[in-house]
């Protein structure tokens, strides 16, 4: 080791009694340039981001910006303020200061996928990639993202598997999960995550978001474990508790489903989600009135999202707010232009309403979206009986006993099935209007 | 949420100072206590930044709350740190200040020693510029300025010296003074310190000789010895270390964990390389050791790790805050190793493994913590606030942690939950009432009303189309054909210029229908030559089995009013042959 050199020549020097280290000569010194690095990047750490800047600008205006860390480190905090357009040109004079530094490339790279330029993106990660350590994953994670925007699906899949060898954050597995849900390739995903579960077993958001694939093939036996799982390893995670409140829910464990509501609420007071499972919840409680409010809640908070447009409409049906649920449900219908289930709820209240001609147009084009749902058959059957169009009705009907062999109905439709039979063979002469209504319970939460 | 549970009536810690004016700017790694003069009673040495901006920097001592010295200090200091240069010998202790690129040494309160790290000899190509500028009879600041130049774009400033950095950044009236002054002068590029931490070297006792060690801005580690200033060993590891802490003997089995400005973290064992681990998901804002298991680090994202000393990650804990600075507690009569966590907002929390089980509530966020012992009292926190408050708290004798008010945190809270339904109000009560006597004729003169709105904007907009927008000769012929069966079908359009001129390239179709999914929606037209047919295809997707039709519309951009509309009725989906 070379120890013997060590250029500490100041080694001799007297102290001086004054009780200083006596002044280096100073005048013929030049601050090293990194002088205030480590402070600039401990007010970083700690955000106090406008002290940052401030001294950031002082040292930019000492050295004229041939600086590169302030550049570099200006840029990371106006990306977190959200000014991506002035922070790439930040990473950009930190690129010219210094072209040797991968890490400026990659910055550059982020911020023009932040900013939706992905082609160019591609380029500049690809060329970082050469000069940088090949284990190093977050580029091959950020251009499996920018393939996957550019619609070039095989270059993101081999990226992200890359990325997924390389480390063990959950980024990248999430996103390889997203790629191949697109490409409709479930069973995939879920192997993804089963594999990421057992690199990172404490990942609550890979055991979270495979529970959540299960719920969404079905599975909810499987979902409901992984939930479990997840909320036994850290009872609070609200990603967990949502959905597994919401299986709760639609097993009639209105009671233990609310409570789990309660505690969600406190971390997350303005999500529409919650709040319109809450009050799906009371409604299956049988307490309309507080139902309603709570959807109201969940509707401000996202007056475009279907699911409490479509449940206030339903809850308003039930209490005979006949209107109200007309004006929420055209809402729904608005928003959500294939939902088969706005459709047959908004024909159920304008017929309430006398008008036979909406109904029987809004209940058409529930039809139309979903040809098989026997709620939909049943109620157009007896909306286009009122409208004396028995030929059709009957069409329907027979449609109905078709569905009927393949699934088990409902007895009210059965029973109201049997009702308009007889009627429309008693024939068209004796048309007595019959009017029944038709409702079926609805729980469509959103999660 | 009181600081004790029913169990406790007072808090484990008494208050001993409560200073809050003292002025304090300090930042973590810039506090530490030693019993500087050898006669036992532990002092509390502070760094202190002055202001945020980094003017008046002071090196302040305190016994108690009283100051005994100040030393104004030249450059930044990043880092202080008090160690032992002799075994069992409690006269030995020495303060090392690291500041810019030299270790200042105090010893006995007074100033002893001033250690210059080494310089890094700078680029040979940026030598030889400098040298021929020296050999240079006539100096010619233009081509030296361009030379440098070139050498920047070539090689990068972080190989570059300050001083070539410095002339580039001058006006060129003040170059020449500047170039007269330093070419004489040899070139060196400065290192800088950013952190500073010590390690034991071969005794376990109470007073122990430590050696330095010290990560710098080049990206090195150096451990030091103090007795002669040597620089024992020398790691590179590539990124500045911004926080380095130590565990067991150097000698031993010892290890040396940093973590860079990225959210590098690893570990450095005597003789081997830097063995890099799992990156931090976000950087670390300050690093301690985990008793003999291995490290906790708070990242900037509140989360809250552990990892052992093989780098694997023990436990994760999100906090509720913003973490300041992190402190080992060790409580060796009680079998404890607790940590201090500072939490903007949240006081100070402290967690045993991963639980948390006690709080100190401060009014000011604390900026700096230091555990240790202070005057005669083994357990004492220090806490430096925001506003530059001292706050010195020591653990009583009695304090028992095994009573965890926080541990049942769950079941406790559940009962504690505000949680409160909207209400209604009385009027929307009203409301209901009327509503349910009254649908039909509400609901209708809603219809009314709102029909009556659309009739007339439609009205308005129709006016507007017919009388502001002069009608124009249509430019373009269009020529459409549906392929394929469905429910996926092709349109092809034929588009052709009829005048005798260029086009520009402002004109655009856009597909208008519903429920079908279309691709692209809105085809822009680039320039079109006289008699070219251009063609333009668009795909549909149709989701039921409704006749559909769709109309494409031929528009100039700026111009409200469409210049052609051509209706299509797609032919109605036939069944799939299976």
């Amino acid at each position: 080791m070379d120890n013997n050199i060590l250029n500490n020549g100041k080694r001799n020097e007297q102290l001086s009694s004054n009780q200083s280290f006596r002044a280096d000569k100073s005048n013929k010194k030049i601050p090293p340039v990194e002088e205030k690095n480590w402070i600039l990047h401990r007010y970083y750490t700690r955000h106090e981001y406008e002290i940052c800047k401030i001294i950031i600008e002082q040292e930019l205006e000492k050295f004229a910006g041939l600086t590169e860390f302030p550049h570099y480190l200006k840029g990371l905090i106006l990306r977190k303020e959200g000014r991506v357009q002035d922070s790439f040109n930040c990473f950009q004079n930190s690129y010219e200061v210094n072209p040797r530094n991968v890490n400026n490339f990659t910055q550059i790279a982020k911020s023009l996928f932040l900013l939706g330029d992905y082609k160019r993106a591609i380029e500049i990660f690809l060329q970082a990639k050469k000069m940088s350590d090949p284990s190093e994953w977050e580029i091959n994670y950020f251009l499996g993202e920018c393939y996957t925007r550019t619609n070039q699906l095989e270059d993101a899949e081999t990226h992200l598997i890359h990325a997924t060898k390389l480390t063990k954050n959950e980024n990248p597995y999430i996103a390889l999960v997203k790629l191949y849900v697109i490409k409709d390739r479930i069973i995939d995903a879920i192997d993804i995550y089963t594999n990421a579960l057992v690199s990172i077993p404490e990942s609550e958001e890979i055991a979270t978001e495979l529970g959540q694939l299960y719920l969404d093939v079905g599975d909810i036996k499987r979902a409901f474990q992984q939930f479990g799982t997840v909320l036994a390893q850290s009872p609070n995670y609200t990603k967990a508790m949502i959905p597994m409140a919401y299986i709760m829910q639609s097993n009639g464990e209105y009671d233990v489903a609310f409570s789990k509501y309660k505690i969600t609420s406190q971390s997350m007071p303005e999500s529409w989600t919650l709040w319109n499972n809450i009050g799906m919840c009371l409604y299956g409680k049988k307490k309309y009135v507080s139902a309603i409010t709570c959807l109201k809640r969940a509707h401000y908070l996202n007056p475009l999202a279907l699911a409490p447009a479509c449940n206030l409409g339903l809850v308003f049906l039930t209490t005979g707010q006949v209107v109200s649920a007309t004006i929420y449900l055209c809402g729904a219908v608005a928003s959500g232009r294939t939902s088969s289930m706005a459709y047959l709820l908004l024909g159920l209240a304008l017929k309430r309403l006398d008008d036979l001609d909406g109904a029987e147009s809004s209940l058409e084009k529930a039809h139309s979206l979903a040809p098989q749902d026997p709620w939909v058959l049943i109620n157009y059957a007896v909306v286009l009986d009122a409208q004396k169009k028995s030929k059709q009705a009957r069409e329907l009907l027979v449609v109905l006993n078709d569905v009927n062999t393949l699934i088990d109905l409902d007895l009210q439709i059965i029973r109201m099935t049997k009702q308009l039979t007889v009627k429309l063979q008693a024939d068209d002469k004796l048309s007595r209007p019959l009017f029944t209504q038709e409702e079926r319970s609805f729980n469509e939460d959103e999660v | 949420m009181t600081m004790s549970g029913r169990g406790l009536n007072s808090s484990r810690w008494l208050d001993a100072i409560w200073e809050p004016n003292a002025r304090i700017h300090n930042v973590p790694n810039g506090m530490d206590m030693l019993d500087l003069t050898g006669d036992g009673d532990t002092k509390l040495i502070i760094l202190d930044l002055g202001s945020s901006t980094l003017k008046d920097i002071k090196l302040r001592i305190l016994n108690g709350a009283n100051q005994i010295a100040e030393y104004t200090m030249v450059d930044i200091p990043s880092s202080i740190i008090g160690f032992h240069t002799e075994n069992n010998n409690n006269k030995s202790a020495v303060l090392a200040v690291g500041s810019c690129s030299s270790i200042l040494i105090f010893k006995n309160l007074k100033p002893h020693f001033k250690f210059c790290l080494p310089l890094i000899p700078a680029h040979p190509k940026e030598l030889n510029i400098w040298y021929k500028t020296n050999m240079d009879a006539e100096l010619n600041i233009f081509t030296l300025k361009d030379d440098l130049k070139i050498l920047l774009k070539e090689i990068g400033a972080a190989s570059i010296s300050s001083r070539t950095l410095k002339f580039l950044s001058l006006k060129t009236e003040i170059r020449q003074n500047f170039v007269e002054q330093y070419r004489k002068l040899s070139l060196f590029k400065v290192n800088v310190i950013t952190s500073m931490s010590t390690i034991r070297k071969d005794a376990w006792t109470e007073i122990a000789f430590s050696y330095l060690v010290v990560g710098t801005e080049g990206g090195e580690i150096l451990i030091l010895d103090h007795r002669g200033f040597l620089i024992v060993e020398k790691y590179i590891i590539g990124w500045p270390p911004v926080a380095v802490t130590s565990s067991g003997l150097w000698a031993g089995d010892g290890q040396i964990a940093l973590t860079g400005r990225d959210g590098q973290i690893g570990v450095i064992e005597r003789g081997k390389t830097l063995k890099t681990w799992e990156k931090l998901s976000a950087p670390a804002v300050a690093m301690t050791i985990l008793s003999s298991q291995g490290v906790a680090v708070v990242t900037m994202n509140s989360s809250f790790f552990a990892f052992s000393k093989q780098g694997r990650k023990l436990w994760k804990v999100q906090l509720p805050g913003n973490p300041l600075d992190m402190v080992s507690l060790p409580l060796p009569q009680n079998g404890l190793f607790l940590l201090a966590i500072s939490i903007a907002g949240f006081g100070v929390r402290i967690y045993d493994q991963r639980h948390h089980i006690d709080t100190i509530k401060a009014l000011e966020s604390v900026a700096s913590l230091k555990y240790g012992r202070l005057g005669q009292e083994e357990h004492t926190m220090a806490m430096i606030t925001f506003g530059g408050g001292l706050n010195i708290k020591i653990l009583k004798r009695t304090a028992d942690f095994r009573i965890c008010p926080y541990f049942n945190n769950n079941f406790n809270s559940l009962n504690n939950i505000k949680f409160t339904i909207p209400k209604k109000t009385t009027l929307s009560i009203e409301q209901t009432i009327r509503e349910k006597s009254e649908t039909t004729h509400i609901h209708r003169t809603f219809q009314q009303g709102f029909l009556r709105l659309r009739l007339n904007i439609s009205s308005k907009v129709q006016n507007i189309l017919i009388v502001e927008q002069q009608f124009q000769l249509l430019p373009l012929a269009l020529q459409c054909s549906i392929l394929g069966f469905g429910p996926q079908y092709k349109i092809k359009i034929y588009v052709t210029c009829l005048l005798e001129r260029y086009l520009p390239n402002k004109f655009f179709l856009v597909c208008r229908n519903a429920n079908i999914l279309v691709k692209p929606r809105v085809i822009t037209l680039p320039f079109i030559a006289v008699g070219f047919h251009l063609p333009a295809i668009i795909t549909l997707v149709i989701k039921n089995r409704i006749p559909n039709r769709i109309q494409i519309l031929v528009c100039y951009k700026g111009q409200l009013k469409p210049l052609n509309i051509i209706t299509i009725t797609l032919p109605i989906t036939e069944d799939q042959i299976e």
